[in-house]
């Protein structure tokens, strides 16, 4: 324990034994944080190329069975039902997330025209009412859900009580020159007397749990959620170590120093600290988002 | 108490500097809200952005009389390493 301590106060804590600068902010120690940075680069970008070769996606964890859970939390906390999962919907949704990426759009109406609703027709869901929202470049299903709940249009999707269904594609492609992860969500209700209103009417009477995915679409699932998948949220995390480490040792070294009056080469510290706070404020509040449509 | 009297000794010592550095934190803030979801914009801004901290750095030290090779690779190591830890965490490349 005192040894700990001791390796803390080394590493943190500016004084004789370290030259008056912790040891995690002296010049060899910001090299080799340069070094690891450097190395997780070069790795990432061997991962990604690899995923790409297998098609497994870029490095999200966006996944449809927690899209869909968070979709029902939200409309549960309005008092609404829940929306069941249909496949033909999710189809209309993949086939909506290919078209934008072969037609290079990101858009709810293709540059010639073809509406969400084509794409719904398409898949043979009839509808009465249907819906579309999309998303793209999200890391985490819940950044998804919650950007769409603060956004009023999007808002009036989820909460809409017409809609009973539900359809959800997590699509990676390149779109506008640049690799990206679109979540399309494609909300219906099914038009009288159709076969899907017929079979929500016989899942309604069975009083079955609804917010059941089919095993097909579970292991379309487990394709998208394998490989780099677990990857991703490692990377953010190390980001965030990374700036904690860096906030952390200069508050400290800016405390000890001004309690030591020690003379320092001006302004150094307030200004690391400024940029890394800075930083901190962009990762989380705007890099860590995406967009939404 | 040290710690504030020797941040605002610094502070209103080199107000015109601090002003500048801030200025440009809230307008990065600004375009990374504007670029939201867009990669390649994101990445354009925080390039940017830890280009002119390594600018800023070089000015304040030389105004300082105080620029030191030391210094001017801590301000590098320091911004290269957020940058590249951002571009891999973001997949922004």
């Amino acid at each position: 324990m005192k040894s700990l301590s001791k390796h803390l106060r080394h590493l943190l804590i500016p004084g004789h034994h370290n030259n008056f600068r912790g040891k995690l902010l002296q010049q060899d120690a910001l090299l080799i944080y340069l070094v690891i940075a450097f190395l997780m680069l070069v790795v990432s970008k061997s991962f990604s190329r690899i995923a790409t070769d297998n098609i497994l996606g870029k490095a999200t964890d966006i996944q449809i069975e927690q899209l869909l859970e968070q979709t029902n939390e939200v409309r549960a906390q309005n008092g609404l039902s829940p929306l069941t999962y249909n496949e033909k919907l999710a189809e209309a949704a993949k086939a909506k997330a290919k078209h934008m990426f072969i037609n290079n759009y990101w858009a709810h109406f293709s540059p010639k025209g073809d509406s969400p609703w084509q794409f719904i027709r398409r898949s043979g869901y009839q509808y009465e009412f249907a819906g579309e929202n999309l998303a793209k470049n999200f890391l985490f299903s819940q950044n998804v859900i919650d950007a769409w709940e603060k956004s009023p249009t999007h808002r009036e999707n989820l909460l809409r009580s017409d809609f009973s269904q539900v359809g959800f594609a997590v699509e990676d492609g390149v779109l506008e020159g640049e690799e990206t992860t679109l979540v399309v969500q494609m909300f219906g209700s099914p038009l009288l007397g159709s076969a899907d209103a017929q079979a929500l009417k016989a899942s309604d009477q069975d009083g079955k749990e609804t917010v059941e995915i089919s095993q097909e679409a579970a292991s379309t699932l487990g394709q998208q959620t394998t490989g780099t998948v677990v990857f991703a949220p490692n990377r953010v995390l190390v980001l965030y170590i990374f700036i904690g480490v860096f906030i952390v040792s200069l508050a400290l070294d800016l405390y000890i120093a001004s309690r030591l009056k020690l003379l320092r080469l001006h302004g150094k510290t307030i200004a690391h600290l400024l940029f890394i706070i800075t930083i901190a404020l962009g990762v989380l509040l705007f890099l860590s988002q995406g967009a939404i449509l | 108490m040290h710690l504030f009297k020797s941040v605002r000794k610094e502070l209103s010592a080199h107000t015109l500097d601090y002003l500048i550095l801030v200025s440009a934190s809230v307008v990065f803030l600004l375009f990374l809200r504007m670029f939201r979801g867009e990669r390649t914009e994101s990445l354009l801004t925080l390039l940017i952005f830890t280009s002119f901290y390594i600018m800023w750095g070089l000015v304040h030290h030389t105004k300082e009389k105080t620029l030191h090779i030391k210094n001017v690779l801590e301000y590098i190591i320091i911004s290269f390493v957020i940058l590249l830890l951002s571009i891999v965490a973001f997949s922004l490349v």
